[in-house]
């Protein structure tokens, strides 16, 4: 059984409900897990955000002024750098009230879904796991569940470059299209486009390194295509991953030069 | 349009997006295009959508998802010409 939103999305009615059901029980274990990880980031990790009261006034300011379909595109350094963008755009009392800011993730399963104290957790985490090497039908079953969690005035993160940049460098050529098709067809959306870096980050690693600061940068655009079908969905996925470069360069022209 | 002329006109689109150009000259109509020439599969996009630029032709997600080799990209275009 199928069932349909008010943006002609259909999703099966099962994945409505798990998306539900989820979200009612991260919302209630949230103080219990998000206060550890909060703490191991800070006092394990030693990690700081640069500029954070800015960081999370400015988000509070786009986020909240209305429910338009928010997907935030950021690079990919790390296994974590979800966590660190939630941790930079709010407060975890502003979460709990807001939980719909708290973005959805698609992780790749491969990677978060062998141990089970990882499963717990990117259940908790408000995850939809993907495994990358999937079948064409259960990738379009994870991008129309994003876009109807979008629809639905949820927010939800994603990687554009579907991987970490092995180099430490946002790689435009290796865009994934994805973006694209769960933003295609939305009658209205808008993308926020994260740029993050430690300041010692040189390339890819699982965590950032300890005792470093993070640098952030969000802009929103809102990428539009003339085109029709798959040839948008390039469209709009090439517009966010050249503004996410963008904003990568102004960061080396800023602090690296 | 003769079977060999669509061949090596698939190879040619295949060409910036392999891993190494030197496969392409070994390939044959049993190529797998993503586990013999290495493609990133991010890319078969691209592919599809240079397949339909080059011969005029549409192709839709599910006859996308079919494709495999690169004799069932020349048998997906002759099918359609």
């Amino acid at each position: 059984m199928k069932q349909k939103n008010l943006l002609n999305i259909s999703i099966p009615f099962g994945i409505r409900c798990r998306c539900t059901i989820q979200k009612w029980v991260d919302w209630i274990f949230f103080p219990l897990l998000a206060p550890v990880i909060i703490f191991i980031l800070k006092y394990v990790q030693k990690n700081r955000i640069k500029d954070l009261k800015k960081i999370r006034m400015l988000f509070k300011r786009i986020a909240g002024e209305s429910k338009i379909p928010t997907l935030i595109c950021a690079n990919h350094l790390t296994k974590v750098d979800s966590i660190y963008i939630h941790h930079a755009f709010a407060s975890l009392p502003f979460y709990w009230r807001h939980f719909r800011l708290f973005s959805w993730n698609i992780p790749a399963k491969e990677n978060f879904w062998t141990k089970p104290l990882d499963r717990l957790v990117t259940y908790l985490g408000k995850c939809i796991p993907i495994v990358r090497t999937g079948t064409p039908e259960h990738h379009k079953e994870v991008l129309d569940t994003l876009r109807y969690l979008l629809a639905r005035g949820e927010l939800c993160t994603v990687f554009p470059e579907g991987g970490r940049s092995p180099d430490g460098r946002v790689n435009v050529q290796n865009v994934r299209y994805g973006v694209g098709t769960i933003l295609n067809g939305l009658p209205d959306y808008r993308v926020l486009c994260v740029y993050m870096r430690a300041e010692n980050q040189k390339e890819m690693s699982d965590l950032p390194p300890k005792g470093d600061t993070l640098y952030f940068d969000f802009k929103v655009i809102t990428p539009q295509s003339i085109q029709t079908g798959r040839r948008a969905e390039r469209d709009i996925s090439r517009t966010i991953i050249e503004k996410i470069k963008e904003m990568e360069d102004l960061y080396f022209e800023k602090y690296k030069s | 349009m003769e079977e060999k002329v669509i061949f090596e006109k698939v190879l040619e689109i295949l060409k910036p997006y392999v891993r190494e150009a030197e496969d392409l000259k070994t390939a044959t109509e049993e190529t797998d295009i993503l586990n013999d020439l290495k493609v990133n599969s991010s890319r078969l996009v691209d592919i599809i959508l240079a397949i339909e630029d080059e011969f005029d032709i549409e192709v839709s997600d599910d006859e996308a998802d079919e494709v495999q080799t690169i004799g069932d990209t020349v048998s997906l275009i002759t099918g359609k010409i």
